[in-house]
């Protein structure tokens, strides 16, 4: 292996590793917050909702729903559904579905941190509580890795695929619980 | 030549770009700040309802209402919450018996709060009992 190639393989695996680093540092800061921060009781936030929990499971599942979207529109861009080449408008549609999806969840993790704070009280909540806050440290390292030039192939759709698990993850021990429970509320 | 097809998406994309770096850091702003910057109230001390003084028991229910974050789901106006995820507290008016066995054991949706200790419970149950009417 040439020197040139050595010093290629380092750069993207240093930029992998600040990757990971960031999205660790941002988890544990949100962690971290939750874990200091006392549960409020004080806000109550509905976005035209009829309550905060209605805003939350509706938000939360549309988010889900779209990050299947972007998984399908990944693996149809990368050809791996059986499907006719992707239209030209695919990457925007990805990247657009991508952002609305996490920007509906930042209403629902505003409420969960300052409201709620990092709790648990039972297992459920105390594993929603963790995968809430990698959810943001994945989409922080997704958001180095997809800026990232030169990175080995398997880094994107490795991203990519973490932060859709941890979403999923986080809608099954909230969302999906709360339906569950009590039926699809009506907004 | 022909020009390359135009993408509206591509635009709405760049519009959706910088906003939504501009909400995040917004939400982070508003974390740090609190609720009053988007309008919400931010709740004080507790408001005292009736004319009596607080017993220590119903003073200690407070800061365990507070603190274990029973405001987050439950409306109840001597302790500036207004939770619209549980029943309100204000209209159910619940006896402390049956606050202390719902935090103790759950109930629907809620989940038992198991980290609380039986006078913790005891305290937070007679001071929703007494705040709510009960």
């Amino acid at each position: 292996m040439s020197a040139e190639t050595t010093r290629a393989a380092n750069g993207s695996g240093a930029r992998l590793l600040g990757a990971g680093a960031l999205g660790a540092l941002v988890a544990l800061s949100l962690g971290l917050y939750g874990n200091v921060h006392d549960p409020a009781s004080d806000l109550s936030v509905t976005l035209g909702f009829k309550d905060t929990i209605t805003m939350k499971v509706w938000l939360a599942s549309v988010a889900a729903l779209l990050a299947v979207a972007q998984v399908t529109t990944a693996a149809w861009m990368y050809g791996r559904l059986p499907l006719s080449a992707p239209p030209h408008w695919i990457g925007s549609f990805h990247r657009i579905s991508g952002r609305l999806a996490f920007l509906l969840t930042l209403p629902v993790a505003y409420h969960c941190l300052y409201q709620l704070a990092f709790q648990d009280s039972t297992a459920r909540v105390l594993v929603h509580s963790i995968l809430g806050c990698a959810f943001y440290g994945a989409f922080a390292a997704k958001v180095v890795v997809v800026r990232a030039h030169a990175l080995p192939g398997f880094a994107l759709p490795l991203a990519g695929g973490v932060l859709f698990s941890l979403l999923v993850g986080v809608w099954l021990t909230s969302g999906l619980w709360f339906i569950n429970e009590n039926g699809f509320p009506s907004p | 030549m022909a020009s390359p097809r135009p993408d509206p998406l591509r635009q709405v994309d760049r519009v959706l770009a910088p906003l939504t770096w501009l909400l995040t850091a917004f939400a982070v702003v508003v974390l740090f700040a609190g609720p009053e910057l988007i309008g919400a109230e931010k709740a004080g001390a507790p408001a005292q309802t009736g004319g009596a003084a607080p017993t220590e028991e119903a003073s200690s229910g407070a800061d365990v209402f507070a603190s274990a974050g029973c405001g987050g789901c439950h409306t109840l106006a001597a302790a500036g919450a207004s939770g619209g995820v549980g029943p309100n507290l204000d209209e159910v008016k619940p006896d402390a018996a049956t606050v202390a066995s719902v935090v103790s054991n759950g109930r629907g949706s809620m989940p038992a709060f198991g980290d609380l200790s039986d006078a913790e419970v005891d305290a937070v149950a007679e001071y929703v009992a007494s705040s709510a009417g009960g």
